[in-house]
């Protein structure tokens, strides 16, 4: 899977979580920049992540995100992407 | 009783077990907890199959009543010997220890509470409560004495990383995990702008419930029957009740904010994934997590709580108290194996965790991250 096909999933996925189309995905983006993104909606995006590409994050994986380029890497990684 | 080590646990609450256990000297339990009747009171328990030295943590409150009954007098019998005194001003957890010798003969060991400053509300303060009482019993815990475990010291040094002292504070106190009492830790992460995903980082989390839920995996927390949804005290929140293990937990919505089923739906969802989350890093053992309780712990406990933590892996407690004219606030110093002992200032108060004592909290971080990653004892 491409990084592409990746970042587009995760629009979906960060727009049913916020509940917000103006969300703009790019690798540098944190919780610090968004409104509202606390610990629970991580979980939110984590468990909708898990479920969309049938892969699970193991609690080094969970502990290294630092931003949306993170996520991406990972799930690439898990996907073989 | 538990008989790896004969630990037996006593709920002094409506729900719990001491029907089992108290004999004379007591009134009906409440929800929290059982008044004693009188100026003696009385259980029974079962004497340990293993033979030991023993402790039993009373966890207990007093009736005062300002100047007029400012303190509550306790003495302590087991079969017959008198082994404590104990002057109660607030809330406490009391320890006791039990020679094997005393409880070894008979079948039943009889404990007796002698608390002589017992009186009646309606005396006292004018309350319309007839009730001859003194002290108010929320849970006595029996267990066997045992040593710190040991175990390879350098199992326990958590990765060295960058120095402590210049870690910007959101990056050192991610490096915790907050174990409960309550979600005062938690909010002290939060103002850092440290967010991890914790399972019991904002739940109320007594020792006894810990303790269980340690022991048990934390299995079926999350399952949908066994999730609740009630309204706060002040009817201006929602908690999350597990029914699995007792934990109680803010899911940080506000009555008509949502749905209260589709609160537990995502909670539902939630649970799961942070129990196998929290188990991960119990057994990976790379953070520090972190324990208070809602009034004074006896060490012995805590090494209950450090030995459940061991059975996963190599984790280090850092377990916080008050500070005392030795150990001034923002001390942190090994106690044990795996447990560090750090000193607060304050606490926040029980009514309003967010009133925390942030600068001392990240002061003691600090110096807990540097102790762990050098010399475990």
């Amino acid at each position: 899977m491409s990084e592409a096909e990746i970042y587009a999933g995760l629009q979906e996925i960060f727009r049913d979580v916020f509940l917000s189309d103006d969300i703009e995905l790019r690798p540098e983006l944190s919780a610090k920049d968004v409104p509202g993104w606390d610990s629970f909606k991580q979980i939110d995006i984590i468990l909708a992540v898990e479920e969309k590409y049938r892969i699970k994050l193991n609690t080094r994986e969970l502990d290294s995100l630092q931003n949306v380029g993170d996520l991406v890497r990972v799930i690439a990684a898990k996907t073989g992407g | 009783m538990d008989d790896r080590d004969g630990e037996l646990v006593i709920d002094f609450g409506r729900s719990g077990n001491s029907d089992a256990y108290r004999r004379s000297g007591w009134y009906e339990p409440e929800p929290r907890h059982s008044w004693t009747q009188g100026s003696e009171s009385t259980i029974e328990i079962p004497r340990p199959n293993v033979a030991g030295d023993y402790v039993m943590v009373l966890e207990v409150g007093p009736f005062l009543w300002k100047e007029k009954l400012a303190a509550q007098r306790l003495t302590v019998l087991v079969n017959g010997s008198e082994l404590a005194d104990f002057v109660l001003r607030e809330v406490s957890a009391l320890e006791v220890h039990i020679p094997w010798e005393l409880v070894e003969a008979r079948e039943w060991v009889q404990v007796i509470f002698r608390h002589p400053d017992v009186a009646k509300p309606v005396d006292i303060s004018g309350v319309p409560d007839h009730r001859e009482i003194a002290l108010a019993f929320e849970a006595v815990t029996f267990f066997r004495k045992s040593e710190p475990r040991s175990g390879p010291p350098e199992a326990y040094v958590v990765a060295a990383g960058d120095d402590p002292d210049m870690l910007p504070i959101e990056q050192l106190m991610i490096r915790f995990e907050s174990l409960g009492e309550n979600c005062e830790f938690g909010l002290a992460q939060r103002r850092c702008g440290a967010e991890p995903l914790g399972l019991l980082r904002f739940a109320s989390a007594p020792l006894p419930i810990l303790l269980s839920g340690l022991r048990g995996r934390f299995e079926g927390m999350g399952e949908p029957e066994q999730v609740d949804i009630q309204v706060s005290d002040n009817h201006q929140e929602y908690l999350v009740v597990d029914k699995c293990f007792g934990f109680l937990y803010h899911p940080w919505v506000l009555v008509g904010e949502a749905d209260p089923e589709d609160i537990r739906r995502r909670e539902a969802k939630r649970l799961p994934f942070l129990r196998r989350k929290l188990l991960e890093d119990l057994e990976e053992a790379s953070k520090i997590f972190v324990y208070r309780g809602m009034h004074r712990l006896p060490q012995p406990l805590v090494l209950r709580l450090v030995a459940a933590m061991h059975a996963y892996g190599p984790t280090t407690l850092l377990w916080v108290e008050l500070q005392d004219p030795d150990h001034p606030a923002g001390t942190v110093e090994w106690v044990a194996t795996g447990l560090l002992k750090g000193y607060i200032d304050r606490f926040a108060p029980a009514e309003n965790a967010h009133a925390l004592s942030l600068d001392c909290w990240i002061t003691i971080c600090r110096n807990a991250l540097k102790l762990a990653q050098t010399r475990p004892i």
